[in-house]
């Protein structure tokens, strides 16, 4: 049907149902128009709630994820410092029986200072001084206490001579020292010196005595 | 007649107006109601992985917790041992040390 004819029937057509068209044709588009504004808005508000949700998952990950690290960090620090405890815990007990064997030593050379044995010990201690400076003319300063100990310096003498090849001598000095027991043997001329007192010993050879201790009290 | 017709389309036209300012006015409410989803629905998320993150603190401090007491729980018995065999061993210690200052 042309245009011409179309419009030529709506004008042969009765007011009221062409008012009635009219009507309907502008409600028709009016509706049309409501409907996509809303199916519009409801595509926003799909969009808005994908959004909210994917930045919702984002912070809430990221803040599972700090919070993780931060225990996990947390839980090694407290593992770690209960191990140093413990390693603390085991060095001390160690060093408390290094520290009661070297106490109960000391204690006994104390004890045997004063025994009837002690003379030939000492005896033995300057013999091995002097062999270690070589022999020669020799003197040995003894501890106050132990001056008046009687020794067999002449046969000590001449067990050095023997021993290193050069004819040695050994006397008392007339100076004394501050020491448990031991005592130093000394060229006369003072070149050379070996300080055997117990404590010299003890502090010169503490690395090794100590090794000594805990390969004994710790070896099984 | 005319006069009449044209009011009526005026009328109509009123009312189609009115028609698309409440599918607006729908849609705008739609979109209010939704940014205040989104808010929400961000604020549970971020609740709800507060809450599972607090949790798996908690658990990662107990389990913390628990290893530090069995290590130091291991330590106390290495000390233990330890005394024990400075007890049985004290003695031949000692005459090492005393051998170490007396013989050489």
């Amino acid at each position: 049907m042309s245009e011409q004819v179309e419009v030529r029937k709506f004008e042969e057509t009765p007011i009221e149902e062409r008012l009635e068209r009219i009507r309907k044709k502008i409600m028709d588009d009016a509706n049309r128009e409501a409907q996509r504004i809303l199916e519009e808005a409801r595509k926003r508000v799909e969009k808005v709630i994908e959004e909210a949700e994917k930045r919702a998952e984002r912070k809430a990950s990221e803040i599972l994820r700090k919070e993780v690290e931060a225990a996990e960090r947390e839980k090694r620090k407290v593992i770690a410092e209960a191990k140093l405890k413990a390693r603390q815990m085991v060095t001390v007990a160690k060093e408390e029986g290094i520290k009661r064997v070297l106490e109960e030593a000391k204690r006994r050379l104390e004890e045997l200072v004063t025994s009837k044995d002690y003379g030939r010990i000492l005896e033995k201690i300057i013999e091995r001084g002097a062999i270690a400076i070589g022999g020669g003319e020799l003197e040995v300063v003894l501890p106050k206490e132990h001056a008046n100990i009687e020794l067999n310096l002449e046969k000590i003498a001449s067990e050095v001579s023997e021993k290193t090849g050069v004819k040695t001598t050994l006397e008392k000095s007339g100076e004394t020292i501050y020491a448990t027991g031991g005592a130093i043997i000394r060229r006369k001329d003072r070149s050379l010196l070996i300080n055997n007192t117990f404590e010299s010993i003890l502090e010169r050879e503490e690395k090794d005595i100590r090794v000594k201790i805990a390969k004994i009290l710790f070896a099984s | 007649m005319a006069s009449e017709a044209l009011k009526e389309i005026r009328r109509i036209e009123a009312e189609a107006g009115k028609r698309i300012l409440e599918a607006s006015e729908e849609a705008e409410r739609l979109e209010a109601a939704a940014t205040e989803k989104a808010v929400q629905i961000e604020k549970e998320m971020v609740e709800k992985a507060e809450l599972e993150a607090k949790r798996k603190a908690e658990e990662a401090r107990k389990e913390a917790e628990k290893e530090a007491e069995r290590i130091i729980k291991e330590a106390e018995k290495e000390v233990s041992a330890i005394r024990r065999q400075i007890e049985e061993n004290l003695e031949e210690a000692v005459k090492a040390v005393l051998n170490a200052v007396l013989v050489g």
